[in-house]
């Protein structure tokens, strides 16, 4: 077994790997290093390598600061073949690499993020809980056989809505990246929805310039595209979507408060189902749900609309830290024993 | 380059451009910022200088901070690099009046490039440099702000040449705006910070608002103290300038403990983070942390501490234990901080994990990104407990409910809640704002000076002030959803000529017609409402570690129901003397009793059980 870093000429046997992984998602894709890259992060690719077969690995991303370096974060990963005999070994060879990295860079931590549901592995039960979770940890999955399938499950109100937002005559447009960069106005259109409806539920909104950047970085690769739903002329919902291997996420989406009755966003739902299952994605992702034990969580709204569109309500094992304590006592005395950080 | 967003909107005495969604200018005072970034710093170039004057402007395509630099004589040459060709169109263009046409004198000459570019590849040396950069959001506008850039500047500044930096809020990120001025210190620039107060700034919650001036050769504070300030400028005078000269800025932990030169990018990033996004949250971010540590290997941990050697300074031995645990729970906090990635944070959960403890859901709050998108709440970071209240009205739908509302005129007039303008305030169909109760039949009524409580269709209950976070919320989101609507409107309209090219038939069509109507009736709603709320009194802030249950009404950390009163003090309710409101309090304390249960774990939740009880008798 050997332990690498992964070089441009890895990507294809990378994005082989992460397809096949059932653990993983876009975010340790290649494409979206070189988005996160382009936001300024720093990367790190870790692969392993066993009898010259890549096996495992992760894509790192953190940022540098006088202070040290923030955690390193893995969204979505490492990729691991869970449930392989060796798995144990490939964990512990990306641990002790973090380590080293962690050292050269005096970062306190790695954030482990990796897609799995319960049980989880042995290995990763000392892990303490992060104090953030950096993909959400409670979403809701519909798996993609047919149109008719999709249908079928469906609460009834969600076939219904579907189908009086077609007899409303709402018609749902998407552009892929290409398109978009030639019709910038569908970017300024989609990000006007979406800020509207950030600042309604009181969400965090990234600014412009990062949805523009993921946009130009994912492009030339056709993993994103922006959906439209337009009522009487009317933008009523937008939903920026990644299709990355067998999966399509909802990862950004907004409404206009206005028109609720034109019942667009489950036409465009629907689109984005119907182009999903067309394009060979096996489940889709609507990225988020409220944990069911937490009624007043500020997702349980979108919940009861996602919720319409039937699916499965999956909890992943979230993010956990691995916590690095010679770069945490080096923090410690460099930041507050020197008293640099030292509450009064 | 990034695509900016650029919006003018209609505002009570004039006009407001945003850009990207933060305010570029209000046109009632935008000569406050432009006169104190820009024409002071041309003013004291002048001092400074006998021969022309070389000047150039990074960023400030909206020829406003030219105009301000133009208007001196001894200014020969004015360089404007900005990298948006749009912004330098509208300059141009819709804002030719208001900057005077400063972009086409003939002083001027315009470079579309990027500022760090430029400074690059310039030869040329100038005597005045203004940087008037939006607010830094992510990590190329926060470049703008480091000392490899500062440094850069200087490289093609004059040695008695003065730089003028837009910078952060003094008030709401002390921390942030200390260490733009340490790293141009670090840079060996003599400086002078500058807080003023604008308006509008104040107006979307930002605070009071920042710039630094600096020169290599020292700046001539003395001889500005007994300057006559040119006629034409409007708000810089001798007075308001002593005032700044006056300026002791307010020693805090943030800002006088942390604020350190700034080296990398995310250093302000993650400052700016923290100031505006984590405060108010810090008890719940301790909280988790806390119980991160608590799973800590401390013998690892104090092994690596002996194998460090350093020497402990005395200070810290006397230190109490909890302070050094706390000093490293805010390290954590901190370190968290730095990776400002909000897409890995989308959303967040404005409640403590609730009963399952371990549970550690979304937490990335969300309504305070920057003081531009969100608002930020003031209050220091380690005082501010008010994060122990985030209370919302997620989960309910307020839509579409009839008001009966005691405090109009005709007592029979009712109003449907019409629109939602944030998962707390609802705007009606005869524009007032309302906070429904979740599914309780009782309303806040939101006033220019006040809010009011009442069950619906009986009486007024009680009178409370104005919160800070609901006024921040309105400020941010009528405006947002006002431009929305219009472009709705406009949408719509033109989809209605091309179908039904004849209006006749429009009319026959009764459901795009009332539809079309409707829209037009909210914008109505909504112009009403912004009148009523361009008067509105910012309120003071709480201060305490209150824990809010609805609007007006609190908890102390001991437990006791407190009310807010009209003059921003709080008191103890003492049950039985205001009966209505006994049977409402009982309401609420039986919602966080029996429905959310989010306070179940708490210290005080048999006091909560206790005063529960007594309001039921």
């Amino acid at each position: 077994m050997k332990v690498i870093h992964l070089q441009n000429e890895d990507q294809d046997r990378w994005t082989s790997l992460l397809i096949s992984s059932e653990s993983s998602g876009f975010m340790q894709s290649w494409e979206w290093s070189i988005f996160k890259e382009k936001e300024g992060q720093r990367v790190l690719r870790i692969g392993i390598l066993d009898e010259e077969q890549l096996v495992a690995g992760c894509m790192v991303y953190f940022v540098k600061a006088s202070v040290g370096s923030s955690p390193l974060e893995i969204p979505h990963g490492p990729v691991i073949p869970w449930s392989r005999p060796g798995a144990d070994q490939y964990f512990f060879a990306i641990k002790d690499e973090l380590f080293n990295f962690a050292k050269e860079n005096l970062a306190p931590s790695a954030r482990l993020t990796p897609l799995i549901s319960s049980p989880y592995p042995e290995l990763l039960s000392y892990l303490p809980k992060s104090p953030v979770d950096i993909v959400p940890s409670d979403t809701l999955l519909i798996d993609l056989h047919s149109e008719e399938d999709v249908l079928s499950q469906m609460k009834e109100k969600g076939r219904y809505n579907i189908k009086k937002a077609l007899q409303n005559g709402v018609i749902v447009t998407s552009l892929s990246d290409a398109a978009l960069l030639e019709h910038p106005t569908v970017i300024i259109d989609f990000y006007n929805l979406v800020e509207v409806t950030a600042v309604r539920h009181s969400f965090a909104l990234e600014p412009i310039g990062y949805f523009d950047r993921m946009i130009r970085t994912l492009g030339p690769h056709q993993v994103l595209r922006i959906y439209q739903a337009h009522y009487c002329g009317v933008l009523v919902a937008t939903a920026l979507v990644i299709f990355y291997g067998s999966v399509a996420t909802y990862f950004y989406g907004g409404t206009l408060p206005f028109l609720t009755s034109s019942m667009a966003p489950y036409a465009l739902h629907w689109k984005i189902i119907q182009d999903a299952i067309r394009s060979g994605c096996k489940v889709y992702d609507l990225f988020g749900v409220a944990p069911d034990d937490q009624p007043f969580h500020a997702y349980a709204k979108f919940g009861q609309f996602k919720s319409r569109f039937g699916g499965r309500k999956v909890k992943y094992f979230g993010s956990h830290d691995i916590y690095f304590y010679p770069q945490l006592a080096k923090l410690l005395a460099n930041n507050i024993i020197k008293g640099e950080y030292l509450c009064k | 380059m990034v695509k900016q967003i650029i919006s003018i909107q209609d505002v009570a005495k004039g006009k407001r451009c945003y850009i990207n969604g933060t305010i570029q200018f209000d046109s009632t005072d935008e000569g406050i910022y432009h006169e104190f970034l820009a024409a002071l710093a041309a003013i004291i170039a002048n001092l400074k200088k006998t021969a022309p004057i070389n000047a150039l402007i990074l960023g400030g395509g909206d020829g406003f901070c030219a105009r301000e630099i133009l208007a001196y004589s001894k200014v020969k040459k004015l360089c404007i690099v900005d990298y948006d060709p749009e912004v330098l169109d509208i300059a141009r263009t819709h804002f030719s009046s208001w900057n005077k046409n400063s972009l086409f004198d003939p002083r001027v000459s315009v470079i579309i490039d990027d500022a760090k570019m430029f400074l690059k590849k310039s030869a040329d040396l100038f005597d005045l440099i203004v940087a008037d950069f939006t607010f830094p959001e992510d990590f190329a506008g926060a470049e703008l702000f480091t000392k490899d850039f500062f440094l850069s500047v200087k490289k093609v500044l004059e040695k008695s040449g003065v730089f003028a930096t837009n910078a952060v809020s003094p008030e709401k990120t002390p921390w942030a705006f200390r260490s733009i001025i340490k790293t141009l210190k670090s840079i060996e620039m003599d400086v002078l910070p500058i807080e003023i107060d604008i308006p509008s700034f104040k107006e979307s919650n930002y605070g009071s608002w920042g710039f630094v001036l600096g020169s290599p050769t020292g700046l001539p504070t003395k001889r500005l103290k007994n300057l006559t300030f040119p006629s034409q400028l409007r708000y810089l005078n001798q007075q308001s300038f002593n005032k700044i000269l006056k300026k002791n800025f307010k020693e805090n932990i943030l800002s006088a403990s942390f604020a350190r030169p700034i080296i990398y990018p995310a250093d302000i990033l993650s400052m700016l983070s923290l100031e505006l996004n984590i405060k108010n949250n810090y008890y719940e971010w301790i909280r988790r942390l806390s119980l991160i540590v608590s799973q800590f290997d401390w013998k690892s941990f104090f092994q690596e501490i002996e194998k460090i050697h350093i020497d402990i300074p005395l200070n810290l031995k006397e230190q109490r234990y909890e302070k050094l645990i706390y000093s490293f729970l805010l390290l954590l906090t901190i370190l968290n901080s730095l990776n400002p990635d909000y897409a890995f944070s989308k959303g967040f959960s404005g409640h403590r994990t609730g009963n399952s403890g371990d549970s550690l859901a979304f937490f990335s709050d969300s309504k305070n990104t920057t003081p531009f998108r969100f608002k930020a709440v003031g209050g220091d970071i380690l005082n501010s407990q008010l994060s122990k209240s985030l209370w919302s009205m997620s989960g309910v739908w307020a839509i579409s409910r009839t008001i009966h509302d005691p405090t109009e005129a005709d007592k029979n007039q009712n109003e449907t809640l019409k629109v939602s303008l944030s998962d707390e305030l609802h705007l009606s169909s005869n524009g007032n704002i309302f906070i429904p109760v979740w599914n309780l039949d009782y309303f806040y009524k939101l006033t220019e000076d006040k809010i009011i409580l009442f069950k619906n269709a009986g009486e007024v209950i009680a009178e409370f002030p104005l919160e800070n976070e609901m006024i921040a919320t309105l400020q941010k989101t009528l405006p947002l959803q006002k431009e929305v609507l219009r472009k709705a409107i406009s949408q719509y309209e033109q989809w209605i000529n091309w179908t039904f090219p004849l209006y006749k038939t429009l009319l026959s069509n009764s459901r795009v017609s009332n539809e079309f109507i409707e829209l037009k009736k909210i914008m109505e709603t909504f112009i009403k409402s912004e009148a009523t709320f361009s008067k509105v009194i910012t309120p003071a802030k709480l201060s305490g570690d209150l824990i809010r249950l609805v609007p007006g009404v609190y908890l102390s950390p001991a437990g006791d129901i407190q009310l807010t009163q009209l003059d921003q003090k709080t008191l103890n309710y003492t049950i039985n003397t205001n009966p209505e409101m006994d049977k409402f309090l009982h309401k609420v304390l039986h919602h966080y009793i029996h429905i959310d249960k989010k306070f179940n774990q708490e210290r005080f939740y048999s006091k909560l059980i206790d005063q529960y009880e007594l309001l039921k008798i």
